[in-house]
């Protein structure tokens, strides 16, 4: 179905994408479900010409002639083996016509994590809604680490809140959602190991900007600064040095033009918050990837105890093992064989895909072409008769 | 397990007849001059299997499919394997210069093609084939000495 038929744009903008374009949610007319919708380019006349920010940085060294991106395919696919509570689905997955981009559908419920400070100042410092959301943060982030995947964009933009409001005043039932939306956000969430070029990423990036949000949620306004962000880091955590980032990254040349700081005690920054959130707060945002914490052991830490009996969030442990369980060898696992898409949809989408070909003597090869199209309408229109 | 006994008889070349074990050879001497993962010619294969064996159920079925609409489809299931599992994937214009291709396709054709493979998998690409066990039996030693042919490809 087209997707002009099936969705209706609803008339407020939540941000502005990475490459300049308003992200809009739109309305499901059939289920009544929200969703946010993103685009990834598949032309890569139109990839050169975005703009090289943020996340984004990888599309500078993809090579023209590669045909669908090999980072599209990944993410793709494990958008759609993505299932926990804490994470946006994907609903909606399209192309369109053109084939100049895939159409992606995320579940949209609540407001994101910004809106939601602003409008409800006082209630989002509250203490016990902060661990409830904070522990749901950190299941959906021990989630994708245990696929083996790095959600790699954790800002407060990718984060929802819904099911709070006046009626509702108990703040374990306070949902979050975690999705994955390309919106231009200041200042960034990003670790200082990506913020200094490093190229040895891991999952520990995401516990970082996590970290970054905890210690949002926790004063009211954002961390860091948004002009100088490395800067404003090493203020508050000290300049690494060669022992406490060894291994990262070779640090002489680039931290020449900052400052040299001592870290500072947390708890002068974060003042009345209790002293396990301080510590957990600290072992989020350390700047040695290495030594960061991990998000299955955050999720132990004695910050939240008594949450988690309440909470009946699945652990990320129990997922993996519900996902081991279903067919996994690999490093995500999915269905070998899902049949959603039937034979006729297949065949059709056959006819489209070689429509474009051209075989060695050029003249034979349309003809070619034209008759098999022929032979797939064919086949269709008998098949829906 | 349908998939693990299809790989036993065609991944190791047997006999070239049917068109499907021309596109394994495909994969296989792409593989090496590549120098990609065995892994992606399991994947490459699994992704074919599935997308012929939804289009099998149609009335004009695959056996009227002509030779070059099957070296495409390789061609596009190759491409998006080599993409997803491998650092270092092919560029398409270098898969399509392989001396052993019966046709040439414009990157645009295949770039299109592989987005309807991907449509009709349902961009489910991480599967299970039998690669993944194969790494697990390779590295147990009481089973080693009854795997003989594995020994061969054994380079992981």
């Amino acid at each position: 179905m087209d997707f002009r038929d099936k969705f209706k744009q609803l008339d407020l903008g939540i941000g502005t994408s990475l490459s300049r374009r308003p992200i809009f949610k739109y309305l499901d007319k059939e289920t009544g479900k929200t969703i946010a919708l993103k685009r990834i380019i598949l032309r890569h006349e139109l990839l050169q010409a975005l703009p090289l920010t943020g996340s984004s940085n990888s599309r500078q060294e993809q090579p023209i002639d590669v045909g669908i991106p090999a980072n599209t395919i990944r993410q793709i696919s494990l958008y759609r083996i993505l299932d926990h509570p804490n994470i946006a689905s994907l609903e909606y997955l399209g192309n369109d016509p053109g084939d100049h981009f895939v159409r992606l559908g995320f579940e949209y419920v609540g407001v994101d994590l910004r809106k939601f400070q602003k409008d409800n100042a006082i209630r989002s410092r509250h203490p016990k809604l902060i661990k409830s959301l904070m522990y749901q943060l950190l299941s959906g982030i021990a989630y994708y680490h245990s696929v083996n995947a790095s959600h790699g964009n954790i800002n407060p933009t990718n984060v929802l809140i819904s099911n709070y409001g006046d009626d509702n005043n108990d703040d374990e039932q306070v949902n979050l959602l975690i999705t994955n939306l390309d919106l231009c956000v200041q200042p960034s969430y990003q670790a200082p190991e990506i913020l200094l070029e490093s190229n040895r990423l891991s999952t520990a990036v995401d516990m970082f900007s996590a970290g970054c949000i905890f210690g949002e949620m926790l004063i009211g306004k954002p961390v860091f600064d948004t002009e100088n962000e490395l800067g404003s880091i090493f203020k508050l955590l000290g300049t690494p040095t060669k022992q406490t980032m060894r291994g990262v990254i070779d640090l002489d040349e680039k931290l020449k033009k900052y400052q040299k700081h001592s870290p500072k005690d947390l708890s002068e920054t974060f003042i009345g918050v209790e002293p396990a959130g301080i510590d957990l707060l600290s072992k989020l945002l350390c700047l040695n990837p290495k030594e960061r914490i991990m998000a299955s052991e955050a999720l132990k830490h004695r910050y939240f105890y008594g949450i988690e009996a309440k909470k009946r969030v699945p652990t990320p442990a129990a997922a993996a093992a519900a996902e081991v369980g279903n067919s996994s060898v690999g490093p995500f696992a999915a269905e070998v064989g899902s049949s959603s898409a039937g034979p006729s949809a297949a065949m059709d989408s056959l006819a489209a895909g070689t429509s474009a070909v051209v075989g060695s003597p050029a003249a034979s090869a349309s003809v070619l072409v034209e008759s098999w199209i022929d032979m797939v309408s064919a086949a269709l229109d008998s098949s829906e008769n | 397990m349908d998939h693990i006994n299809l790989f036993c008889d065609e991944v190791w070349p047997s006999s070239p007849t049917a068109s499907r074990n021309d596109d394994e050879d495909d994969n296989i001497s792409c593989r090496s001059r590549f120098n990609l993962s065995f892994g992606t010619v399991f994947h490459a294969t699994n992704y074919l299997d599935r997308f012929i064996s939804m289009n099998q159920n149609s009335i004009n079925n695959i056996t009227e499919w002509k030779y070059w609409m099957i070296e495409l489809l390789s061609i596009a299931c190759f491409s998006i394997a080599s993409k997803f599992i491998d650092t270092n994937p092919p560029m398409l214009h270098q898969i399509n210069q392989m001396e052993d291709m019966e046709h040439s396709f414009e990157a645009s054709a295949i770039q299109r093609m592989e987005l309807k493979v991907l449509e009709t998998l349902d961009w489910r690409l991480a599967c299970t084939t039998a690669h993944s066990y194969l790494q697990l039996f390779i590295h147990q030693p009481p089973l080693q000495q009854h795997i003989i042919i594995i020994r061969k490809i054994n380079h992981f």
